[in-house]
């Protein structure tokens, strides 16, 4: 298999991090930690991405509330648990970290408020 | 001491204006008028002159057609024919061959306004507000008149009243013997009183152009000399010691005048915030204001027993704007870049507007100005290569000491377009004389046009064709510093008229010359604001960081009885977004309040004219299950 | 009219106002945040996207997150009993070199604070199409990513559907990716500068997921439209900073997003009197994060543009130490103080002194780079010997640096960057 670099973005330092042979033998090469060769690697075979968005709020002066998946999300479900999340309303008020949408996609990822939400 | 300098009697005479205006050709006269005109265009223009024809009118008003090379012979060619002898003035149906000259689409509005039918009956109606439309609805509210302004825009003051640098001119710049140069003189010594009944700030700074070289002091004495002859206010020849008292930062910049030229009539406003003043109190005594208004006819009917196009062959009868039909006696041109237009839509073919656009820089109130005064070095070179036409611009400033760069003079055909371009910001950079300001300060760079004519004059004055039309067109520079002299002007030509109709106009027995100046929070004392504040807790919650303008000015200006529709409307009359962060910060708060107070959704409110909304849709417009941890 | 007196006067709740005033506390003084804004937090309440916090918490959390977790310390040290007074919806007018703190907000009237330090943490402002002299038409639709950010995180409005991006800082970059999500098209990213303006994660994240063209050495050289707009012209940039002929190209959109650079707010230090930096366009500061003006520390973006906001935080933090420690010291004269020195690559930086105590000092540096460069060491040396260094596979000037030295009394130290 073709060796892929990829941007290391666990620290502003953006090694350039080489991940190279078959499945099961992979080689990592350029990082500079374990965090790094850890990314590489996941890039490599399964990249995920964390969801973050806003939600309609009623019953506050903020219209919107920031959200945000308690973990990452394969890559490639992005964009269908976007959809189910942008839908969704919430009510005033809520606390950090209060769940707006459970298993959103079926991921076992939930979605939580990324504030407090005060009631109007 | 200053140097004196004694008009002739020729010279206190002189109103070569009037003369021109009213001369009257016969037939013959056109004739020979047409054959000298087609000469000129022969001697000076081989290279096309075959290709264009020209007729004249019994007034001396030459009408030109063909083609020429370019735009720029266009208007050189125009020009020219407007210098001959015994020409009133030039209008153009020529075209050009490297480019298209846009023409208004008028039929969607006429569409429109037929289908509306009578929106109203008056006696006056004002086409335009600018400086000058709104300076004339104040004078003319002045009377019993029944008055509509019109305007096509969503607000006052967006043409050339929106983009200049607000100077209330000295009469050293002006050709004597000019309307400019009367209306100009006039005008200017109505500004302190104007002010402090409308509430506006007006700085009388005084313009002092001063020489190194001794070589061009003769340069100094002319202009110095045509400032005397236009009547200008105490202008006075100085010696270079006595330049260094008035602007002593002279000598920390390192210049030696040997002499100078001290003019105290020059003067400075912000434009569009004496165009808002003038439309309120114009509304508040009476005139009613009709935003986006487009004219689109102007309805006239024939005299009898006249032939088409002869001396006083049709009558005002009313105008047709997009919004329906407005009857009246009179119809004031004030429409600017489209005064030509509006004129030849009432039968009136006088004049031709070529928009001359001019760019200013407005630089970062950190950067303050060099000088007390408005103050430039004459220098004879830098003049070369200048537009004859256009005085062009220089180092000024604004009333609230915002240094402003240029403007520059390009012959443009679109009366709409007025962008920017690097090659104007070349030549406003180099006009720059300040070592503290560079690109790098500029916190707007903005263009306008001038709406100037080929006899490059203000046409103010009853039409010869068509009564009932007060033309007030082709105003440019010293357009702003005129407008008050140009309003009395009109209303006197429609009392005039009037008299003469025997209806004589009545005074408006309930006129109140007074605006209440708008409450500036930023210019009061601490114990000031805090008094306010306690009566109206808006004046302590700050909006726009940059001007320091509050929750309270914006809410004030929204319930004036101009009512402005727009976020520029309300930066033009508060100065909310008007700052360094050019409104990053503060227009989605100024977009809330507007939509709030006009009572319209947020995605509706426009940043100027319609099709500006700056925001498309909500993001979440679809409507989904209300979630919540209950 | 409101009358204050307190040990700290805190002008900006955002992350560095935030941090200031919990160490503040911590040290067991009084202090006002004095906050512009109806909540505190600043610009990290419309940043809800992920990658804050990593040094500060050890993980990544979304700003409006990394922003909650200071209010809620804050609500905590202030029901524990710390004196921290929290003026919101106040916005200050004036600030003096005695540090009188004149500020405004429509319940109080005018609030009048007599502070014994002043701690500036104002943050920044976005550079403005006037600023990169955008050529043609003013049309509605040119609008900076900071506001774009506004419209649609906070009030949740989308102000176009096909954007162009000029400029290629994290703002901007973060905004593409936003867009992109919220169904608006990203035609593609413009950078004048020949390396991207924003960090390599967010390039890779924001960018290259969404097959989004980033195009270096590009600009806009015209706006195209007069009520809307309707296009930009783009064009590669030459050296002399036009548009190389025939490279322009049209580009139809109704959305172009400024993402050209961030500035110090200091018009209120300006006010008092502090001295400014024009390559930071902040305070020249000491080690202390105290100003030209004894008694007037800064902290955050207001002092240099940060990439991080853990970064923020801790100068927020070095900056109340200061202003405790001044106070302690009982307001001592101004000092004595030496340059701190930047050679080679190192461009913008903070301290740009240091205080020539009679004691070793702890100095926290913190600087960006001129250019991109790979293996390098960063020092801080004095008088030809190394205090500190770290080694670094590569760096850019989308990235701040960090370092800490113990630098001998009376020495001047030099920051600098050494390939190795």
């Amino acid at each position: 298999m073709a060796e892929s670099t990829y941007t290391c973005i666990i620290c502003p330092r953006s090694c350039r991090i080489a991940v190279s042979g078959m499945p099961g033998a992979l080689e990592v090469s350029g990082h500079s930690c374990k965090r790094g060769h850890d990314y590489a690697l996941a890039e490599h075979t399964h990249p995920v991405r964390t969801l973050t968005t806003t939600v309609a709020v009623e019953g506050s002066p903020l219209r919107r509330l920031a959200v945000r998946g308690t973990a990452p999300v394969p890559r490639e479900l992005l964009r269908d648990c976007l959809k189910q999340v942008n839908a969704a309303r919430v009510a005033a008020p809520l606390r950090m970290g209060d769940v707006v949408l459970a298993n959103v996609c079926g991921t076992g990822v939930d979605v939580v408020a990324s504030r407090d939400v005060p009631a109007s | 001491m200053g140097y004196g300098y004694v008009l002739s009697q020729d010279e206190q005479d002189e109103r070569p204006w009037q003369r021109i205006r009213a001369q009257r050709l016969d037939a013959a006269q056109r004739e020979e008028l047409t054959a000298r005109v087609l000469a000129c265009v022969a001697e000076r223009f081989p290279d096309v002159a075959a290709g264009i024809s020209a007729s004249c009118d019994f007034r001396g008003v030459v009408t030109l057609s063909g083609q020429c090379a370019s735009y720029q012979q266009l208007c050189d060619l125009a020009h020219a024919v407007a210098k001959v002898a015994g020409v009133r003035n030039v209008v153009s149906d020529m075209t050009a061959a490297d480019v298209e000259i846009p023409k208004r689409d008028y039929s969607a509005w006429i569409e429109a306004g037929e289908k509306a039918g009578l929106l109203a009956e008056c006696d006056v109606v004002v086409v335009g507000l600018g400086i000058v439309g709104a300076a004339i609805c104040r004078e003319l509210s002045r009377t019993d008149l029944h008055v509509i302004a019109v305007e096509a825009a969503e607000d006052v003051a967006t043409g050339a009243s929106k983009a200049n640098n607000g100077g209330v001119h000295h009469a050293g710049g002006v050709t004597p013997g000019t309307l400019k140069a009367e209306m100009s003189v006039l005008g200017n010594r109505m500004w302190d009183q104007l002010a402090d009944e409308l509430g506006f700030s007006f700085d009388r700074c005084g313009d002092l152009l001063y020489v190194e070289d001794p070589e061009d002091i003769d340069e100094l004495a002319d202009e110095f000399k045509t400032a005397v002859r236009n009547g200008d206010w105490r202008p006075r020849l100085i010696d270079g010691e006595q330049c260094l008292e008035i602007e002593p930062a002279l000598a920390k910049y390192g210049h030696k005048p040997v002499m100078g030229l001290w003019m105290p009539s020059q003067g400075r406003v912000n434009t569009y915030e004496v165009v808002v003043a003038l439309a309120e109190n114009a509304a508040a005594n009476g005139v009613r204001v009709l935003l986006g208004t487009p004219v689109c006819r102007v309805e006239t009917e024939r005299v009898e027993g006249t032939g088409d196009g002869e001396e006083n062959s049709r009558r005002i009868t009313g105008v047709l704007t997009s919004r329906g039909l407005i009857r009246c006696r009179y119809v004031v041109n004030a429409a600017g870049a489209y005064s030509d237009e509006i004129s030849a839509m009432a039968g009136d073919r006088l004049f031709t507007i070529h928009p001359r656009r001019g760019t200013i820089a407005i630089i970062d109130k950190a950067k303050p100005p060099m000088y007390r005064h408005l103050t430039g070095h004459m220098n004879p070179e830098k003049k070369q290569g200048r537009d004859p036409n256009s005085k062009g611009g220089g180092m000024e400033f604004t009333p609230d000491r915002n240094i402003l760069i240029g403007p520059s003079a390009l012959e443009v055909p679109d009366k709409q377009e007025t962008r920017t371009t690097n090659e104007e910001l070349g030549f406003i950079m180099a006009i720059n004389e300040n070592p503290d300001v560079s690109e790098r300060d500029i916190i707007r760079l903005f263009a306008g046009s001038r709406p100037a004519d080929f006899s490059e004059d203000f046409q103010v004055g009853m039409s010869e064709v068509t009564r009932g039309l007060v033309q007030a067109g082709a105003i440019q520079s010293p357009g702003v510093g005129s407008s008050p002299a140009i309003a009395c002007m009109v209303a006197g030509i429609i009392r005039e008229d009037a008299a003469r109709e025997g209806c004589p106009v009545g005074e408006n027995p309930a006129f109140n010359p007074h605006r209440d100046r708008p409450v500036h929070l930023r210019e009061l004392s601490h114990e000031e604001r805090d008094a306010l504040i306690a009566e109206r807790p808006e004046y302590g919650r700050i909006v726009c960081r940059c001007e320091g303008i509050t929750e309270g000015e914006i809410l004030d200006v929204l319930r004036a009885p101009v009512v402005p529709q727009s976020i520029d409307a309300i930066k033009r009359r508060c100065r909310a977004g008007m700052g360094r962060c050019q409104g990053g910060f503060c227009q989605p708060r100024v977009l809330e309040i507007l939509a709030r107070e006009l009572g319209c959704d947020p995605t509706d409110v426009c940043l100027h004219g319609p099709g500006s909304e700056i925001l498309r849709c909500d993001s979440r417009a679809g409507d989904g299950e209300v979630n919540g941890n209950a | 009219m409101r009358e204050l007196t307190v040990d700290v006067a805190i002008i900006g709740g955002g992350p560095a106002g935030l941090a200031a005033a919990l160490e503040v506390a911590h040290r067991g003084r009084s202090c006002a945040i004095l906050e512009r804004n109806t909540e505190l937090g600043g610009i990290l309440q419309q940043c809800i996207h992920d990658g804050f916090g990593l040094l500060r918490f050890g993980e990544s959390v979304s700003g409006c997150t990394y922003a909650q977790r200071f209010i809620d310390q804050l609500e905590a040290s202030r029901a524990e009993g710390a004196r921290i007074e929290v003026l919101l919806d106040t916005m200050v007018l004036e600030l003096t070199a005695d540090r009188d703190v004149w500020a405004t907000n429509p319940t109080d009237g005018m609030v009048h604070v007599q502070a014994g330090t002043v701690i500036l943490a104002m943050g920044c402002r976005e550079r403005t199409a006037a600023q990169v002299l955008l050529h043609g038409e003013r049309p509605q639709g040119v609008i900076t990513a900071g506001a774009a950010q506004r419209y649609i995180n906070v009030e949740g409005y989308l102000p176009g559907t096909r954007a162009v991006i000029l400029g290629s800082g994290d703002i901007g970059l973060i905004m593409a990716r936003r867009m992109t999500l919220e169904g608006i098209e990203v035609e593609g990213v413009y950078e004048i500068m020949d390396h991207p303006g924003g960090l390599a994660r967010n390039v890779v994240q924001c960018l290259d997921d969404y097959g989004i063209p980033l195009h270096l050495s590009h600009m806009v050289s015209r706006v195209h439209g007069k009520h809307r707009l309707e296009g930009v012209t783009v064009a590669a940039r030459g050296a002399d900073g036009s548009p190389v002929a025939g490279t322009e190209r049209y580009v139809p959109c109704d959305l172009l997003v400024l993402a050209v650079g961030l500035i110090p707010e200091n018009e209120l230090s300006k006010q008092a009197g502090v001295e400014l930096d024009p390559v930071t366009r902040g305070p020249v500061l000491d080690d202390t994060f105290m100003t030209s003006v004894p008694g007037i520390f800064a902290s955050g973006n207001v002092s240099i543009v940060f990439d991080l906001v853990d970064y923020v935080s801790e100068s927020g933090e070095l900056a109340a130490r200061g202003a405790c420690d001044w106070l302690d010291a009982e307001r001592p004269e101004e000092p004595a103080h030496l340059t701190v020195n930047a050679s080679g690559n190192v461009g913008a930086h903070v301290p740009q002194r240091i205080q020539a105590g009679d004691t070793v000092r702890d100095v926290r540096f913190f600087c960006r780079v001129k250019q991109p460069a790979a293996r390098v060491e960063l020092r801080c040396t004095a008088e030809g010997e190394v205090l500190a260094r770290e080694r670094l596979v590569a760096v850019a000037p989308a990235s701040m640096l960090s370092l800490t030295a113990q630098v001998p009394a009376g020495v001047s130290p030099t920051i600098e960057i050494v390939e190795v």
